[in-house]
């Protein structure tokens, strides 16, 4: 049986060396071009022919939008509508590269903390940028809220940072936990196909279960990511 | 006084919708379960993410300036403090969207 850890290796396609500095485009490369590529095909592809009454192919880019509008809508309010786009193009990333991991010999980059992280991480830039830009100085409340005696400032101020900072990690370690287990659970079943010989078919069946059930995740997750990100961006307009 | 057809007929329509419509509550309750599972591990990632947090804090300030180790302990003790700070604003939301779903 191969290791099942060893599709999650990063492979240089294009050695590329600037300053010392590596940034070589790689396998997980790739997918985030695939990924993005294949969203904004998808979309131009649908949306061609546009008819105030949408055909079959116009409605799926019209009602995922929709779907992450309600989204926006319902967890940031209406004067989170601006911050609209970048949501979207965050969530349709997110599933896209999720779901593509699933097809064979692709690489899921959502399985790696330091590409879910980054993006995180810049949600969480944009969020303060967003809470600093309505509340100028208002926002060094989030790190000491009204009602706290001063005296207690020393205590609640870390407090309050690490809070902020552990909520792009948590969002990172709940996708990326959820990609890795399922590839390496679908690896190691498929090791039993092979080594099961004829009474391969019985692992060969939960494979086919758990792609299926993996497919679920991959979407799930990206609605989750969405959801959770909408709420932090609200804490950041609404918060205090 | 007899019935007529029509009405007859009606009301068996309507015992069938009331009729999926209780089914569908029961798998809406089945939904409530698998929610409860997600709160459940959300606030298990939530307490654990701020003690990392804090603790790669710590550990980074020791590094920096050479605190001997304190730092990681102080900020790992302010992290999990910051873990059950966001698991219980996760809570009082949740307490908040039910309390809303119950008025309306």
């Amino acid at each position: 049986m191969s290791n099942p850890m060893e599709q999650f290796e990063i492979k240089k396609i294009i050695p590329i060396e600037v300053g010392g500095y590596d940034i070589g485009f790689t396998n997980s490369s790739l997918c985030m071009v695939l990924a993005a590529t294949l969203v904004v095909s998808i979309f131009a592809f649908c949306l061609r022919k546009r008819t105030l009454v949408p055909g079959v192919a116009q409605n799926i880019p019209e009602s995922i939008y929709e779907f992450i509008y309600k989204i926006v809508l319902d967890n940031v309010g209406k004067d989170g509508l601006k911050y609209f786009s970048f949501i979207f193009t965050l969530s349709l990333f997110i599933a896209s590269g999720n779901v593509l991991g699933l097809f064979p010999y692709s690489f899921t980059f959502t399985s790696h903390l330091a590409a879910v992280g980054a993006l995180s991480i810049f949600a969480l830039l944009f969020n303060m940028a967003v809470g600093i830009k309505k509340k100028k100085w208002g926002y060094l409340r989030t790190f000491m809220p009204r009602g706290i005696p001063w005296p207690l400032a020393p205590l609640i101020i870390p407090i309050e940072t690490i809070s902020l900072l552990s909520k792009p990690f948590s969002l990172t370690v709940r996708l990326v936990a959820n990609m890795t287990v399922g590839h390496i659970m679908l690896k190691i079943i498929a090791g039993f196909v092979a080594a099961l010989g004829l009474l391969g078919v019985v692992p060969l069946f939960f494979d086919g279960c758990i792609i299926a059930f993996e497919l679920f995740i991959a979407v799930l997750q990206a609605y989750i990511y969405t959801i959770l990100s909408c709420i932090y961006l609200s804490d950041a307009l609404h918060y205090h | 006084m007899k019935v007529p057809e029509d009405i007859k007929a009606l009301d068996e329509k309507i015992a069938k919708a009331k009729l999926s419509k209780q089914q569908q509550e029961g798998e809406d309750n089945k939904h409530s379960d698998f929610s409860h599972l997600a709160t459940g591990l959300r606030l298990g990632v939530e307490l654990a993410s701020g003690t990392i947090v804090g603790a790669a804090i710590g550990y980074t300030l020791d590094e920096m300036f050479d605190f001997k180790y304190i730092m990681l302990l102080i900020f790992t003790i302010f992290g999990g403090c910051a873990g059950m700070l966001n698991a219980y604003r996760y809570i009082k939301s949740i307490n908040n969207t039910e309390e809303k779903q119950g008025r309306e």
